[in-house]
């Protein structure tokens, strides 16, 4: 059968994966600017975080205010783990999603009850938690002070020590997580999910387990936002409770919302609009935040449903 | 053979007996309605029947087999599957898409399997695919394959709606209430597809308000009222019943 998605462009997986890792692979000889490859390279943290949180908040439509406490989950684990314990960059992203991955099954269990607002509350209490205690366990985390001098990361010892290897290296991981985001929300998992955010009496009555596939959504979303902890850890080479707010999580969520729940381009363009309009609006430093939340205004009066609404269309592989 | 056994059931909600003490057996390949006034308890059963509600007294059995504790969802793997009498379709979702949900219980990915997407998994989800549209075409919906379900009319809808429940091959087919809100034709189609579907051995088990259709289909009919079993037989026992007959109608009434 030929679909059409009329008003799209056609979407071909493979290729395009292609031509981004073609594009992913020239924009550091094509940008020397050392300011753009910063930037850049922070889009590509906030990259992995949005379209995480694009499984728990747009797949399977779980309100969750608490992505930025498995970000600093992450980014402590890691530094902590690469640091003092093994001095591998490697271990210490592994830990941060594994460990991540634990706490979000922990977040995952009061969702089986909760719903809606009152789900909302539940894991921003929790953001508020792990803020807490990464600001008062100062035996561990240092406290408000934070960690500080967190190694680069290096492999077989050649060290990723300029921004073009760094570049390199955090968007392969964007681009592994772009494709497993993408396989989840198409494939079986991803339509449970979708069942249960629609009608989940229904997805019940399909012999959908809900409480086993919600909890793994919450695990594997926040397993994601440990790695993109952990490669923040290690490029900023410095983190303190400051950097993980509820403020933080509100705004990645604005950023997944912005751009479309549910829909997996959307949560790119809703990262890239909402991290780069600031940026490009500082040359009009004065109206910036004017502008800024004009945007946002505007986007919630004419398009509710985000820059790019989701679209199911289902393929055959 | 007994396909399922209701013993004794009751369902309770503080104090307020919505099903007291309810037996009776479907015999496997047979077509089974549930009939009664409104308020009867028939959706309140329907929903114990297939796990969304647990029973405060009694059992079910299914093929022998002990099902009272399941969950709805382990129902179904039992080979149980329903549809409601507000149609519950996923309206945002495509037609075929929700089919393939309806084929979750025969997929086997698990959520690794996802992740990884090898060679077994992708041609799993080509077969679902092709599966799904198989079964649209069963009803010739295919056409809408990829239209969202709430732009279906109501009767399309209904279709899709047991055509889902379908996908999941059930030994055991519960309709709530299949022919609400269609014309007498739209409801004799249906009964037609009914029947057709009984043909193929699923046994079904309805609620229904529409007497013709109730009489024009049943081995068997269950009457309910006020939460308790008053008759049990054919369609002919049933219409000289008088209890069922006052049921309906009120005390006073001679003739049916």
């Amino acid at each position: 059968m030929k679909e059409l998605e009329l008003g799209r462009f056609k979407v071909n997986d493979k290729y395009n994966y292609l031509i981004a890792a073609i594009a992913i692979i020239l924009f550091p000889f094509m940008i020397r600017n050392n300011y753009v490859l910063h930037i850049s390279i922070v889009l590509g943290i906030y990259l992995i975080l949005g379209v995480s949180l694009n499984i728990v908040t747009g797949v399977a439509g779980e309100l969750d205010l608490g992505h930025a406490a498995f970000f600093g989950i992450g980014a402590y684990v890691s530094s902590l783990f690469a640091q003092n314990i093994f001095n591998n960059f490697w271990i210490g992203l592994l830990s941060a999603a594994l460990i991540s991955l634990v706490f979000g099954f922990i977040l995952g269990i009061p969702s089986l009850r909760i719903r809606g607002d009152y789900l909302a509350i539940v894991t921003l209490g929790f953001n508020e938690i792990v803020r807490y205690v990464l600001l008062n366990w100062q035996s561990v985390t240092n406290g408000p002070m934070g960690i500080h001098s967190i190694k680069t990361p290096s492999i077989f010892g050649y060290s990723f020590n300029t921004k073009q290897a760094l570049f390199y290296l955090i968007y392969a991981l964007v681009l592994v997580t772009i494709i497993l985001m993408s396989r989840i929300s198409k494939s079986r998992f991803g339509r449970a999910l979708v069942g249960i955010r629609e009608n989940e009496i229904a997805a019940l009555s399909m012999g959908i387990n809900t409480g086993y596939y919600k909890i793994w959504a919450f695990a594997i979303t926040a397993a994601f936002a440990g790695v993109a902890g952990s490669l923040f850890a290690h490029y900023m080479s410095f983190i303190s409770p400051m950097n993980f707010t509820s403020n933080e999580s509100i705004l990645i969520l604005c950023m997944v919302v912005l751009g479309g729940k549910g829909s997996l381009i959307g949560s790119i363009v809703g990262v890239s609009v909402l991290l780069l309009l600031p940026e490009i609006l500082r040359s009009v430093s004065m109206y910036r935040m004017l502008i800024y939340g004009m945007v946002l205004i505007f986007m919630m009066v004419y398009r509710p449903n985000g820059f790019w609404p989701e679209k199911r269309i289902p393929r055959k592989i | 053979m007994e396909l399922l056994s209701i013993e004794s059931i009751s369902k309770y909600f503080s104090g307020l007996k919505a099903v007291e003490n309810v037996s009776f057996n479907v015999a496997k390949g047979e077509i089974a309605s549930i009939i009664g006034p409104n308020g009867a308890g028939k959706t309140t059963l329907f929903n114990v029947i297939s796990g969304h509600y647990t029973p405060t007294q009694g059992k079910k059995l299914f093929l022998g087999k002990n099902i009272t504790k399941l969950h709805s969802y382990q129902i179904v793997e039992q080979g149980i599957t329903r549809t409601f009498q507000n149609i519950r379709l996923f309206s945002n979702l495509t037609v075929l898409e929700n089919v393939m949900i309806g084929l979750h219980t025969k997929l086997k990915a698990s959520i690794l399997d996802c992740l990884v997407m090898g060679k077994k998994t992708v041609a799993e989800e080509n077969a679902c695919y092709d599966k799904a549209m198989e079964f649209l075409k069963s009803v010739g919906l295919d056409k809408k394959a990829l239209e969202t379900a709430k732009n279906l009319s109501y009767g399309e809808q209904r279709r899709l709606e047991i055509v889902r429940a379908l996908a999941s091959e059930p030994t055991l087919l519960l309709l709530d209430e299949p022919t609400a809100g269609m014309n007498m034709q739209e409801a004799m189609d249906l009964v037609k597809f009914i029947k057709a579907l009984n043909e193929t051995g699923l046994t079904i088990l309805l609620i229904e308000h529409n007497m013709r259709v109730v009489m024009g289909v049943s081995n068997k009919i269950v009457v309910l009222d006020h939460g308790v079993k008053i008759a049990e037989g054919s369609s002919k026992e049933i219409q000289n019943n008088r209890a069922v007959i006052e049921a309906y109608l009120g005390r006073g009434h001679k003739d049916a």
